[in-house]
């Protein structure tokens, strides 16, 4: 067992507490006639149980252990980088539309990967925007949102 | 007589030039994925759901099933060549796989693979025609209660042959049978934790969810781990095994079809778990057990044979049942919803020709794998020299158009994303995304049955019905193993 089962017990604690507080909301029912929130209550509890076993041997082997080790993390930045990227685009999505979206997504991620020569990183994005084009709403004619500017 | 005749059906709708196309597809995307490490089949499958839509189901099924065994066709060429699984169903190749290709012997390891697989492909699908029906006209005896301890017992043993903890496998399954609960209730209809949202009515999808765990977890992760690929530089020659090879294989092969096939029917074992079963069989039986692992084509015969096999062995409980033995396997079934057919007891009966389309393009997508693994093999090896900071962003841009095409909701990205992130960290943390993944879609029917059987009016139901008792009571055994397994230990250590 490591110092990562004591954070993750927490939080699982944690859900498993809320999930069974959350289920009292909904009619709980009785064990003949069951309610929408009879088996969540029952899980969030499960949840507790097993969430406290996982500390309970966590706990166990955390004496043990006087370093927790580091899972935090090579490569953070790029990480980091690219799950904004994904939160950036979907912001960008339907406001700017899916040609602008695709084309600075392609750009950054590349850029995030450490590639440096701009004319790479321009061409592989209008590359990929023109393959998205082709595919998505040539051939497969999806409804790509067109953003404000309509393209 | 029966069998032909549906067969002779099947085979009229798998010949059919749409159906072959798209068999084409999807045992060509299917090996493709299985030759590059960081995307499998639940990802691709997901992907592909959306450019489904538009087709007609028996084409899109044909096509979605030929990913799943094309995969495991592909994931050997990796194994072999790099020495790094391409698909989970290929580790144990690694162990001779690149040792045969480190004696220069790549060439007869990709086409015993091959071979193998053909083989181990064709008798599971023999298996999965003659078992499925069989098992279809015995689950229409089936009530709420033997349904609830089935999907059950799937899910206990999903958990109990993860890796690592049980508590942990324990742990993602309830959550994920907890995610499943948001959305509209199946039998009130009242809505339940979706903060407000409309997007959540429906429940948070599967498919975002898979591809989100599955697709951007397992990206997030390879640029963690900073994967690089070093392909082993030789010239591939003599793909055809020759005799000696054949003579040594033919039982490994044989052993490994069986194995395969009948230990991928259990809910659970996926392919990873035959293809350990298989190799260790051979090296138990072998008379130079040394051997393995020192580049023996037994020990890449049988694996590759068994993983093909698990494929057909795994759709037993789906076509059958309508309960998914595996996450690849979660996420067909929803491919079967998206086409308005809900698989089970009645789907054979009610939809001839999609099952025996499907078996037959299996024949026929074997076939063709072989046809054109072993000439295609040099198109793979350079498919796995492109760098992976090239390829993560065209997988990510894929999912991202992919999921919004589902529902063109933006919404569904934001899922994906979030899930992405989550299945990172889950995998960061020790804990395994596939019980996750399957008890969320396990949940939905694990709640009816189970809300159903309670209303018989006696909480021990499950208990006093034969088969539901007996299923019940090997989750609870299987629950209990690790349980009594410490003990004993801890009572070892103190005597």
């Amino acid at each position: 067992m490591k110092y990562s089962d004591l954070i993750s017990g927490i939080f699982w604690l944690g859900l498993g507490f809320l999930l069974a507080i959350w289920s009292t909301h909904y009619p709980i029912g009785s064990i003949t006639e069951p309610g929408p929130g009879f088996l969540p209550l029952g899980l969030g509890l499960i949840l507790i149980f097993l969430s406290l076993v996982l500390l309970g041997q966590a706990k166990k082997s955390f004496v043990q252990m006087q370093k927790s080790p580091s899972f935090f993390m090579h490569g953070w930045r790029q990480i980091a980088f690219t799950v904004l990227t994904l939160f950036l685009s979907i912001y960008l999505f339907e406001k700017i539309g899916y040609l602008f979206t695709i084309f600075i997504f392609i750009a950054l991620l590349h850029l995030g990967s450490g590639s440096k020569s701009w004319k790479k990183i321009l061409l592989v994005s209008f590359l990929c925007t023109l393959g998205v084009y082709s595919v998505f709403v040539l051939l497969l004619k999806q409804p790509l949102p067109r953003g404000f500017l309509r393209f | 007589m029966d069998i032909f005749n549906n067969l002779v059906l099947g085979f009229s709708v798998a010949l059919s030039l749409t159906n072959l196309l798209f068999c084409f597809i999807g045992v060509s995307i299917g090996t493709m994925i299985g030759v590059l490490p960081g995307i499998g089949p639940v990802a691709t499958i997901s992907l592909l759901l959306p450019i489904t839509f538009g087709m007609e189901p028996v084409a899109s099924i044909i096509m979605l099933a030929g990913v799943y065994y094309g995969a495991m066709y592909g994931g050997s060429t990796t194994s072999i060549l790099v020495n790094i699984p391409g698909e989970a169903g290929s580790i144990i190749t690694c162990l001779d796989g690149y040792q045969m290709a480190r004696k220069g012997r790549a060439g007869p390891a990709l086409g015993i693979s091959a071979f193998g697989s053909f083989i181990g492909g064709t008798v599971s699908i023999i298996g999965l025609m003659l078992i499925a029906p069989l098992l279809a006209r015995l689950a229409l005896k089936f009530g709420p209660p033997e349904f609830f301890g089935l999907m059950l017992l799937g899910l206990t043993m999903v958990t109990y042959l993860c890796r690592g903890s049980i508590v942990k496998g324990l742990i993602i399954a309830v959550a994920g049978i907890a995610i499943s609960m948001v959305g509209q209730d199946p039998i009130s209809g009242i809505t339940r934790f979706t903060l407000g949202k409309i997007t959540l009515l429906d429940g948070v999808g599967v498919v975002p969810a898979a591809m989100g765990m599955f697709g951007i977890g397992e990206i997030l992760t390879n640029i963690e781990e900073g994967v690089k690929r070093e392909v082993f530089n030789t010239k591939i020659k003599g793909l055809l095994p020759t005799l000696k090879d054949w003579i040594d294989s033919k039982w490994p092969i044989i052993r490994g079809s069986l194995i395969g096939f009948f230990v991928g029917i259990l809910p659970g074992a996926g392919t990873v778990i035959p293809t350990f079963m298989a190799y260790a069989v051979e090296k138990r039986i072998s008379r130079n057990p040394e051997r393995f692992g020192t580049g023996t084509i037994e020990g890449v015969a049988a694996p590759e044979t068994a993983n093909n096999a698990a494929c057909g062995g795994s759709l037993v409980t789906l076509l059958s049942l309508g309960i998914p033995a595996n996450v690849v396997m979660a996420v067909l079934l929803g491919g079967f919803i998206i086409h308005g057919i809900q698989p089970g007891p009645l789907l054979i009966s009610k939809y001839p020709s999609l099952f025996w389309g499907t078996i037959a393009s299996m024949y026929i997508g074997n076939a063709m794998l072989v046809v054109l693994n072993v000439p295609l093999i040099g198109i793979w090896v350079k498919i796995l020299k492109v760098p992976y900071n090239v390829l993560f962003p065209l997988i990510l841009l894929f999912c991202f158009i992919g999921v919004y095409s589902l529902n063109n909701n933006v919404y569904d990205i934001l899922i994906m994303v979030v899930f992405g992130i989550f299945g990172f960290l889950l995998r960061k943390f020790g804990f395994e995304g596939a019980p996750f993944l399957l008890a969320m879609v396990l949940g939905p029917m694990m709640e009816t049955s189970f809300r159903q059987s309670l209303l018989y009016g006696d909480p021990f139901i499950f208990f006093k019905r034969p088969i539901s008792g007996v299923v019940l009571s090997f989750s609870i055994l299987l629950l209990a193993i690790p349980v009594f397994s410490k003990f004993s230990s801890k009572r070892k250590v103190l005597e």
